[in-house]
């Protein structure tokens, strides 16, 4: 896993990588074609875990990077580290694909469904296994299982309240109760005035 | 509901949104506060921060071919290839030679002197445009074979093209003879992402495009034509190059963004 000083190098270059491709000429687009090489994996990975449909995270990341385009030149006031500006954008859009009525689920269509192959590991193990060290990750780990898990399970699976309670066969008032705790834990452990890393 | 009044609810929602456990009607409620409120988009900004390191975890998936090419249809809906006035509609350039007679489709830019056949000489540059100039040097400096199909005819004609990215910088450059049909060209551009290709196109005077195929992204490499250069490259006023999937564009035009283009030159 990465150092820091990797990934302060990382976001360096993808920092000059969106400021080329908020110039808005040829050579703004092979930037936001490097851009989309170097990130396009982990963000598409991200898309896929949560909506759990290759070709529903196939239309997210496509209108994610047509907005990632669209607001290089917004970076500058975005208080985030590129990766995190990025990440969020998919993120959000992930939940909001996850969330939206009418949708139809996932497993609805069987020809299309094309789920997160069955080695991949729980958000859990997904975790554990990881030698990351960055700050969220030993907080994380502070947090007691059944925090742990719901709080996972959310971030990785975009699961709602109800879906948690489904999921783990608890109450919902418990649930949230858990994630809640989770979430104040993981604020006392990683400072309350964050600072962000740009 | 009054978000202000209530720092720890405003706190806790943040929280919930980046996480995620908000249901459909909450979270989007949730998105209509945001954007009215800076300092709750602070907050969610913070949480972002915190949590969305976690990522850094989940296995890499590379999305396939076709998610970039729509990208790229998304941001540059239309492909533009701007026309150039080519060398020989360049009225400058006809004031420069002194000549009258702008119709002169026989007016010498340079001539490669064979002496004796197959034997390549020097091509004595008379009057060429810089551009052109370029990959002359080029095929003096042997860097690009002229290659002598007629030995009969001491004028090898022959067309010639310098592409460049919009700063100007010339990226690749092409040469092909008259009576062949195969394209020498020497790239000097950036290597492309793994998953695109760079594909070549002749542009008409029509601005229909046409392509000549995928290109080699290093150094020097040679393409072969449809046909002879002069029943296929005499069509083309100009020749483009644009950032496709893997192995090309899925239509008959061009898909992604023009990376670089030059007008088509006719060198005598």
């Amino acid at each position: 896993m990465a150092t820091e000083e990797q990934i302060e190098a990382r976001n360096d270059q993808l920092r000059s990588l969106l400021a080329a491709a908020a110039k808005r000429d040829a050579a703004a687009q092979a930037a936001f074609a490097q851009l989309y090489s170097k990130t396009s994996s982990k963000l598409f990975g991200v898309a896929l875990r949560i909506v759990r449909r290759e070709d529903w995270a196939e239309e997210v990341v496509q209108e994610c990077y047509v907005n990632i385009w669209n607001h290089a030149a917004d970076y500058n006031l975005a208080l985030s580290a590129p990766m995190t500006w990025m990440t969020s954008i998919v993120r959000n859009r992930s939940l909001d694909w996850l969330r939206r009525p009418n949708k139809e689920d996932a497993t609805d269509n069987d020809d299309v469904f094309n789920a997160v192959p069955s080695e991949e590991l729980g958000p859990l193990a997904l975790l554990e296994q990881s030698k990351d060290a960055s700050a969220i990750h030993k907080c994380m780990s502070s947090l007691d299982e059944k925090q742990k898990n719901a709080v996972a399970l959310a971030f990785f699976e975009g699961m709602s309240h109800t879906e948690l309670a489904d999921a783990l066969g608890e109450p919902l008032g418990t649930v949230k109760t858990w994630v809640r705790r989770g979430l104040l834990k993981l604020k006392d452990c990683l400072g309350s005035d964050y600072a962000f890393s740009r | 509901m009054r978000f202000r009044d209530k720092p720890a609810l405003t706190e806790r929602l943040a929280a919930e949104y980046v996480l995620g456990t908000l249901g459909g009607g909450a979270r989007r409620r949730f998105a209509t506060w945001m954007r009215q409120d800076a300092a709750l988009r602070l907050t969610v900004a913070q949480w972002e921060a915190r949590l969305s390191p976690m990522a850094a975890v989940v296995r890499e998936v590379a999305p396939p071919a076709r998610v970039w090419s729509k990208i790229t249809a998304a941001i540059q809906p239309r492909i533009k290839v701007q026309h150039k006035p080519t060398l020989w509609e360049s009225l400058a350039f006809w004031r420069g030679l002194g000549l009258t007679a702008s119709g002169c489709a026989a007016a010498l830019l340079a001539f490669v002197a064979i002496r004796p056949p197959q034997v390549v000489e020097v091509p004595k540059i008379q009057i060429v445009e810089r551009q052109v100039e370029k990959v002359v040097e080029r095929i003096v400096e042997k860097e690009m074979p002229i290659r002598v199909s007629d030995g009969k005819n001491p004028w090898q004609p022959s067309y010639v093209a310098t592409l460049n990215d919009a700063k100007g910088k010339t990226m690749l450059m092409i040469y092909v003879g008259r009576n062949s049909d195969e394209l020498w060209m020497k790239y000097e551009g950036d290597s492309m992402p793994k998953d695109a290709s760079l594909e070549l196109w002749g542009i008409d005077a029509q601005g229909k495009p046409k392509s000549l195929g995928v290109i080699k992204t290093m150094g020097k490499s040679t393409m072969k034509l449809p046909t002879i250069a002069d029943k296929e490259i005499a069509r083309y006023k100009t020749l483009a190059v644009s950032m496709e999937p893997m192995g090309g564009s899925p239509m008959d035009k061009p898909t992604g963004p023009v990376m670089y283009k030059g007008p088509c030159h006719t060198l005598w």
